[in-house]
């Protein structure tokens, strides 16, 4: 079997490319001017997701720093944070699984088996609307695929939805 | 700046920057003009006779060998007695350009504190509306034409050729100097596309080894071009292809087949391929089934995710840069592109829960209907409504029944739906805009794509597009899109087009529910809309009830019918009631009435009556109308058009009477 990543995918001759590895670091570094809108950031330590990004000079002819307003893709909490455009900051890494939803036990924890059919019971239904339409959905006997997202050993359900496709 | 002193004084370097802004500002502002991608400029004519005036001053071979000199040493002294009888356009420009040298031997040499990066941008801003106006003018589109500017810059001119090899090179420089500096990237990536999309510079900058240096590190995302916003390195694709297919040579399309199309679909290729490898592995499940997730999941990086959108993105500029060329270059471009969208739309695929990676993809496939589409041969055609028609089916898949409180989902969903409804509108104008020469001969064409069964649909643009709103639709309606001002018009838009070209597609392939649904919008469109979104619904409304009319048989007594009917009472009822004027909809509006009259004249009948016996003093008006109109209502357009005027009189006297 071909040992395969992404790695190897982005390998043509080019050695500047950096790659994930198995067991890769939770954040990388990137220079602020290659940040972008809808991107990710850590700001003080936090996950956000980036929602504007502004320009502004040190003095009237110095260099480049950028506004960032970021949401922590968990709590929704708003930060913000300002770094002169050739400095680095962190960019979190966030993955998104899904997994398909067996069962909900009575204290709202959650049984998920993903694509390879392994299983796991450990998260919880998330409060609020989506919590309740997660369970109002599978009470209905609807099939449903529930989307994890996590970052820096953070993790939390995020989407819900329907698994058979409507029909043509 | 020649003083070795490590003090500077900053405010004294700050107002001199100051001076050097505004001073490249105003010289910009005089001596060229502002254009926009799709404009060719040219020197303005006052500049033009100012200078022919000028020549009988100017020594001409001095103008050159300044010029020239300038740029070889930038320490070379201009006090007035070398400039003169230099022309002052030259002088301009000469002055430009060594301030251009300046900057860059300060950068070579360390000395940053005296760069500004103000100055950086106001510099790349003049010379790339210099380049824009001056390199290779038309010497045609003058009187006269000025011998000094003929010479320095004129087609086939010596100078010409140094300039432009001295442009490439401030581009070249500019990107390793400032890619941190966004506003001076702008400009850089705007004058690169300036060079590429003159034909006359484009064949100069090819032949350069830096033009083929910049390519490489563009499309290997080596640094610095790493640092550069995605925006400006998909301009840089797009100056780089451009270039490359701008003329009828095939050796620089060879040469760009080689260094830069094969290796983006290499890339892609190797990619997707990867991916199968470690799906299909881990289907398995056999020892290695954990290696292959670890694998698989490296995939998902940030770092990998944010290549990935690079790699589309890259496609994205050479799509836009193809479509400065010609209809053969765009063919070419298309048909080794086939594997290419198939190999995306597994992309598309695997990568459904990424919305930047869904957003780029959507950009990607719309580029493709915007400025491929209207060149392609039938069959190319019908194998691109194929793939849109895969893209639309995995959008579905991945988007029924979603719900999410992922942070600003909203925003990005739709931005989604707005590219989808944009890309549909682009299929549409095939219909109106059809550039395609003889089928193709080209053999190596894909395979049909694997899983879409093309047997339950037959492949023409309404179909496809109708399949595409039969989408949207539920998913517009869910969120309540149609408040959004850009979804909206483009959605009212796509549909009074689609009905204009297509009607019968909705009565074929549309329940009586979706139709239904369907009509909802567009009374929502009536009631809520300004005057451009109301005149697309009443041309839906006509469009609609015209197919009706032409098959009179077929949909008596049919639901849709019937459906339809209510516009015609909701419309007059509109005319009665409403107090505002409708002058800029009028002839829309009774043209929509008219067709709804030759439709169902028994309900028009019926509503008049109702009128007359909610108020006697209605009724001379109404018989009058009636009699002028009228008993016979076949469509005809000559009719509409009389019907339009009668109608007109009928609704002023109406209104006068309602009003006492």
């Amino acid at each position: 079997m071909a040992d395969t990543h992404a790695g190897d995918a982005f390998d043509d001759g080019n050695e500047d490319f950096q790659t994930g590895d198995a067991g890769a670091s939770n954040t990388y570094p990137q220079q602020c001017s290659a940040l972008r809108k809808s991107g990710y950031v850590l700001i003080k330590g936090r996950p956000c997701k980036i929602m504007e990004m502004s320009t502004s000079k040190t003095g009237k002819h110095g260099h480049a720093k950028i506004n960032m307003v970021g949401i922590d893709i968990f709590t929704g909490k708003k930060y913000e944070d300002i770094c002169p455009s050739t400095h680095n900051m962190e960019v979190p890494n966030v993955k998104r699984t899904e997994y398909t939803l067996m069962d909900i036990d009575n204290e709202g924890y959650v049984s998920l088996m993903d694509d390879s059919s392994d299983t796991r019971s450990d998260l919880k239904l998330p409060e609020g609307e989506l919590g309740q339409e997660i369970r109002t959905r599978f009470d209905n006997g609807d099939a449903l695929k529930l989307t994890v997202l996590k970052a820096l050993g953070e993790e939390a359900i995020i989407v819900c939805k329907l698994e058979n496709e409507p029909k043509k | 700046m020649n003083n070795p002193s490590s003090n500077i004084n900053t405010n004294n370097l700050d107002r001199t920057n100051d001076d050097l802004h505004w001073l490249l500002l105003i010289c910009g502002h005089v001596i060229t003009e502002e254009y926009d991608s799709d404009e060719q400029k040219t020197i303005p004519e006052a500049v033009m006779n100012f200078s022919s005036e000028q020549v009988k001053y100017c020594d001409l071979k001095k103008c050159v060998q300044i010029a020239q000199h300038i740029l070889q040493h930038p320490q070379l002294d201009l006090t007035d007695e070398i400039i003169q009888g230099v022309s002052p356009v030259t002088q301009c420009m000469v002055a430009v350009l060594k301030l251009s040298e300046i900057e860059r031997e300060l950068c070579s040499k360390g000395r940053f504190e005296y760069i500004s990066v103000q100055v950086a941008v106001s510099l790349t801003w003049f010379i790339r509306r210099l380049a824009a106006n001056y390199l290779g003018f038309d010497e045609q589109s003058y009187k006269d034409v000025s011998q000094t500017l003929s010479v320095l810059l004129g087609k086939g001119s010596e100078m010409l050729e140094f300039l432009t090899n001295y442009f490439l090179s401030k581009v070249v420089t500019n990107l390793q100097m400032w890619a941190s500096e966004s506003d001076v990237i702008k400009e850089t990536a705007d004058l690169f596309v300036t060079l590429s999309i003159k034909k006359e510079s484009s064949l100069i900058i090819i032949k350069n080894e830096l033009f083929w240096t910049l390519a490489n590190n563009v499309i290997s995302n080596h640094m610095p071009i790493q640092l550069i916003n995605e925006e400006y390195k998909r301009l840089l694709i797009k100056g780089i292809t451009c270039s490359c297919l701008n003329n009828s040579s095939d050796e620089y399309r060879l040469h760009f087949d080689r260094s830069i199309f094969q290796i983006l679909n290499q890339r892609l290729q190797s990619i997707v391929e990867s991916i199968h490898t470690l799906v299909e592995q881990i289907k398995l499940n056999n020892t290695s089934k954990l290696h292959c997730t670890t694998a698989l999941q490296t995939f998902y990086s940030e770092n990998v995710l944010s290549q990935i959108s690079t790699l589309i993105n890259s496609y994205c500029g050479l799509i836009e840069g193809g479509s400065r060329c010609s209809s053969i270059q765009i063919t070419y471009l298309f048909e080794h592109s086939q594997q290419t969208l198939q190999y995306i739309l597994d992309l598309f695929d695997f990568y459904h829960n990424y919305s930047d990676q869904v957003q780029i993809i959507l950009e990607l496939f719309t580029l493709y209907a915007e400025h491929v589409l209207v060149y392609l041969n039938e069959n190319h055609t019908k194998l691109f409504y194929t793939y849109v028609l895969r893209l639309l089916q995995i959008f579905t898949k991945c988007n029924y029944g979603k719900k999410t409180k992922e942070i600003n989902a909203d925003e990005d969903f739709n931005g989604h739906i707005y590219t989808l409804l944009n890309c549909l509108n682009h299929l549409l104008a095939k219909d109106f805009i059809d550039f395609s020469d003889e089928p193709s001969t080209n053999t190596t064409w894909a395979p049909p794509i694997r899983d879409f069964d093309l047997s339950v649909l037959e492949i023409n643009v309404g179909n496809v597009v109708l399949y595409g709103l039969i989408i949207c639709l539920p998913l517009i309606r869910s969120d309540n899109l149609l408040k959004i001002p850009s979804i909206s018009l483009c959605y009212y838009k796509l549909v009074s087009s689609l009905c204009e070209q297509h009607s019968e597609c909705l009565f074929r392939l549309l329940d009586t529910e979706q139709f239904s649904i369907f009509l909802s919008t567009i009374k929502l469109g009536l009631d809520n809309y300004d005057n451009e979104i109301c005149k697309m619904c009443l041309e839906t409304i006509q469009s609609l009830t015209l197919h009706i009319i032409k098959q009179p048989k077929q949909y008596e007594n049919n639901e849709k019918s019937k459906y339809l009917e209510h516009f015609l009472d909701y419309l007059l009822q509109e005319i009665v009631t409403t107090t505002t004027t409708l002058s800029d909809l009028f002839d829309t509006l009774a043209g929509t009435i008219y067709t709804l009259i030759c439709a169902y004249p028994n309900q028009f009948y019926n509503f008049l009556g109702q009128m007359k016996q909610q108020d006697d003093n209605l009724t001379s008006i109404i018989d009058r109308f009636v009699h002028d109109i009228g008993q016979k209502h076949d469509y005809n357009r000559k009719i509409k058009i009389s019907f339009t005027v009668k109608f007109e009189t009928f609704v002023t006297d109406l209104r006068r009477i309602m009003k006492k």
